[in-house]
């Protein structure tokens, strides 16, 4: 069997999550504590990413490359100074996964004349594009 | 069904000869407190002689976990029939409510004995530190650098979004 040294991304504390389903979809937390392999226990902090402590399985947790160094159990102090300190949450923004649920999140709440303007946009740029390249 | 936890006062009613019976507390593990009450009566009456139709219930009241956000190493003992016997166990589960550990325990008895909710009766409860489980179900968690990794993840899919066939494979490696 493959050793450990294969993954990169475990559940552990300190680690950064994106809570994929249930009331608080879409946020950020941190796995602060393991009660067993099914569940963990998260928090946002809630003053950082509006997800309180509370047990959560693991299920609907998608994990990041992020870690911070806590221990387990820490306190939300703690947490957020970890956060804060390692700029944790910039670096997140900074992703390409970031980036992308952030675009996904505008288009969602876009109306229809502003999605008619985007389409126009892009048939803008790529009669541009074709253009360019006709040159050629 | 959801359990509850809640703690059931009752007395003998008042009479004449003995208008201040005594009092007697009991924390039971029930869906409703219809079913508290009655649980209530049934464990009583096993140790004392007073019954519903002679006594009477004055308080019911649900307890909630005060603190929901720690995990805690829950010992449960127990009482249970089985086809052959009576048995006692102790059983250790980790959780962050205790409502949620009885929750696991019927569980585990229904699926390991066959035991349903109605053949067991809890003895006891309580809250142990590290040092005193035993079960490696639960001690194998009792590592400050524990941590481990997810090999294989099927992606979840809205029912809406769900279909029976893909034009590509799903990926079940996250890292």
């Amino acid at each position: 069997m493959a050793g450990v040294s294969m993954f990169k991304r475990f559940v552990e504390p300190g680690r950064l999550a994106l809570i994929t389903f249930g009331p608080c979809a879409g946020k950020m937390c941190t796995i602060v504590d393991i009660v067993d392999q099914k569940r963990v226990v998260v928090d946002g902090p809630e003053s950082v990413t509006g997800v309180r402590r509370h047990m959560m399985p693991i299920k609907r947790l998608s994990l990041t490359d992020f870690r911070m160094k806590v221990k387990r159990g820490c306190r939300e102090k703690t947490l957020k100074k970890a956060l804060t300190e390692g700029e944790i949450m910039k670096k997140w923004e900074a992703t390409s996964w970031a980036k992308k649920l952030k675009t996904q999140e505008t288009r969602k709440n876009m109306t229809d004349f502003e999605r008619f303007k985007v389409m126009a946009a892009k048939q803008k740029r790529s009669k541009e594009v074709k253009k360019a390249l006709k040159k050629k | 069904m959801k359990v509850k936890h809640f703690q059931v006062i009752g007395r003998k009613a008042p009479t004449e000869s003995d208008p201040t019976p005594q009092l007697y507390r009991m924390q039971v593990f029930a869906p409703n407190r219809v079913t508290a009450k009655s649980r209530f009566w049934y464990f009583l009456h096993q140790y004392k002689k007073m019954k519903k139709t002679t006594g009477e219930i004055l308080s019911v009241n649900q307890i909630h976990e005060k603190n929901s956000r720690l995990v805690k190493n829950f010992a449960i003992t127990l009482r249970y029939n089985s086809r052959s016997g009576t048995h006692n166990m102790t059983k250790e589960y980790r959780d962050v409510t205790l409502v949620g550990a009885v929750t696991q325990m019927y569980e585990e008895m229904a699926g390991l004995h066959r035991a349903r909710k109605e053949s067991i009766q809890i003895i006891s409860t309580a809250v142990i530190p590290a040092s005193e489980c035993k079960r490696s179900s639960v001690t194998q968690f009792h590592d400050s650098k524990l941590r481990f990794p997810l090999p294989h993840r099927r992606p979840r899919v809205a029912k809406d979004f769900a279909k029976t066939f893909m034009p590509y494979r799903p990926t079940t490696f996250a890292g």
